[in-house]
């Protein structure tokens, strides 16, 4: 009877230890599993995260992890994406970049791979995905400089999400010559326009019509976020010493988008996305 | 009298639950094959996108290895294949066949490092390893729903509704074992 409860034990053992990789639950959007980031680190890549899903809702999560014999990285993106549900519920509109680290860490073992929801494949094409692991993490990741690589990754990928760039321009036919030079030409003439604008809003002397010169600016009234101000600026001509004084108008203070999000700890959990193994890898 | 009226009810009782069971059953059947159908459907979207991405392949290793003419007619042939194939069965049979034309495809690459270090190619290696990440993960969910389909059409009871409404198994996706076990060219 012992052995029989021993040979049951000795199986259930076996059995749990040779069972299929389960997916690990999740800690916030951050999940270092094997520590490579810093306290520090992490806290700001979630800042950088709950911003980033403030400012789009879509929902990017970050996984370190060692690789398994059982399962490929790839395949351990696209079942943590979908079992932990990254990305809302009707937009699929999720990510999950995963560091997968051999556990000796020999390179060409290690492997990095993006996850795309569904809801993302057209502004974020395996291809661009590809593109941004090339130009904006690979480097970093081969320095083991994670961190960065996490966050100039997510920042990449955020400016296509919020459509701030098209996957289209991120295609193979930019190498147009002439229509970079357009482009250098015509931002040439606005610089040398703007400079001569500028020259030209400066007073001229009433006695001998010389340009005269700035000599200081007042403010009588600070801009604020919801009224602009007003300043004084006082000229006078260098050659007969005549003083001119102009009053102009300071522009509101526009409030930018990075003083919201203080906290770095308003992970809710995720909302539900799901995905079918889009996006792209690379060892290193 | 009154045993009479009694073996009466337990007996409407008993047509209808089995009524009840049968057609529970039957639209379970139902809606059982329309999500293998709808399932099956995306592993065919994918397997499509993937021959549209082939041409553009093959021209960008051509402008690097236009020498290694065998390998593209293989493929191409491989892919003409798979767009003119009908069934399923058909359509798993000439993907596995262009998966090793494509393999033998990647393992030329390996000599050119220009075309390797190329971005167009790079772009398009990896529009094509996405695509097929997405034929694996939908042929592991297609695999599940047939799993279930095919169990409940050998189990007893739902068997007998099975063999009535005509139901026969789905076939499963099988990956052959030499594709198991083919290079990868990894990016």
């Amino acid at each position: 009877m012992k052995k029989i409860i021993m040979i049951l034990f000795l199986s259930a053992a076996f059995i749990t230890v040779f069972s299929d990789w389960n997916v690990p639950k999740y800690i916030n959007y951050v999940n270092d599993y094997i520590n490579v980031l810093s306290d520090k680190q992490e806290k700001d890549l979630n800042t950088l995260i709950s911003s980033v899903e403030k400012q789009t809702g879509s929902e990017i999560a970050v996984v370190t992890i060692n690789t398994s014999d059982d399962i490929t990285p790839k395949e351990m993106a696209t079942e943590i994406l979908n079992t932990w549900g990254v990305g809302k519920k009707d937009k699929d509109n999720g990510l999950v970049i995963l560091l997968a680290l051999s556990s000796d860490n020999i390179s060409g073992k290690n492997r990095i791979e993006i996850e795309v929801g569904y809801g993302l494949e057209g502004v974020l094409p395996d291809g661009l995905i590809g593109r941004i692991i090339d130009d904006n993490m690979y480097d970093n990741l081969k320095a083991k400089n994670y961190y960065d690589a996490f966050y100039s990754g997510i920042e990449a990928m955020t400016k296509y999400i919020s459509g701030e760039f098209k996957a289209s321009d991120y295609e193979e036919n930019s190498f147009n010559v002439s229509s970079d030079f357009f482009w250098i030409i015509m931002v040439g003439i606005f610089i040398i326009f703007s400079f001569f604008a500028s020259f030209l809003s400066i007073p001229k002397c009433r006695s001998c019509g010389k340009r005269m010169k700035l000599l200081n600016t007042n403010i009588i009234e600070r801009a604020t976020y919801t009224s602009s101000g007003r300043g004084i600026k006082h000229y006078r001509c260098p050659r007969c010493g005549n003083t001119f004084e102009k009053a102009y108008i300071i522009s509101k203070i526009s409030r930018g988008s990075g003083s919201s999000g203080r906290s770095g700890g308003s992970f809710k959990g995720f909302g539900g996305g799901s995905s079918g193994g889009g996006g792209a890898g690379r060892s290193f | 009298m009154k045993k009479g009226l009694i073996a009466l009810i337990v007996l409407v009782i008993i047509v209808i639950i089995g009524f009840s069971w049968y057609f529970g059953t039957y639209n379970k059947f139902v809606a059982l094959e329309e999500s293998v159908n709808s399932s099956w459907s995306e592993i065919d979207n994918q397997m499509l996108r993937r021959a549209d991405l082939i041409p553009n392949i093959v021209n960008t290793v051509k402008g690097y290895a236009a020498q290694e003419k065998d390998i593209f007619t293989a493929v191409a042939e491989a892919r003409s294949k798979l767009i003119g194939a009908g069934s399923a069965e058909d359509k798993i049979a000439a993907n596995n066949e262009l998966d090793s034309a494509l393999s033998r495809l990647l393992v030329v690459v390996e000599n050119y490092p220009e075309l390797k270090s190329d971005k167009l190619f790079t772009q398009l290696m990896d529009e094509l390893s996405g695509t097929e990440n997405r034929i694996s993960v939908a042929r592991k969910r297609y695999n599940d729903i047939v799993k279930d389909f095919n169990t409940k059409i050998k189990m007893f009871p739902s068997n007998i509704i099975a063999g009535m409404s005509g139901y026969e198994q789905k076939p499963y996706y099988e990956i052959p074992d030499y594709a198991k076990t083919n290079p990868q060219v990894n990016f």
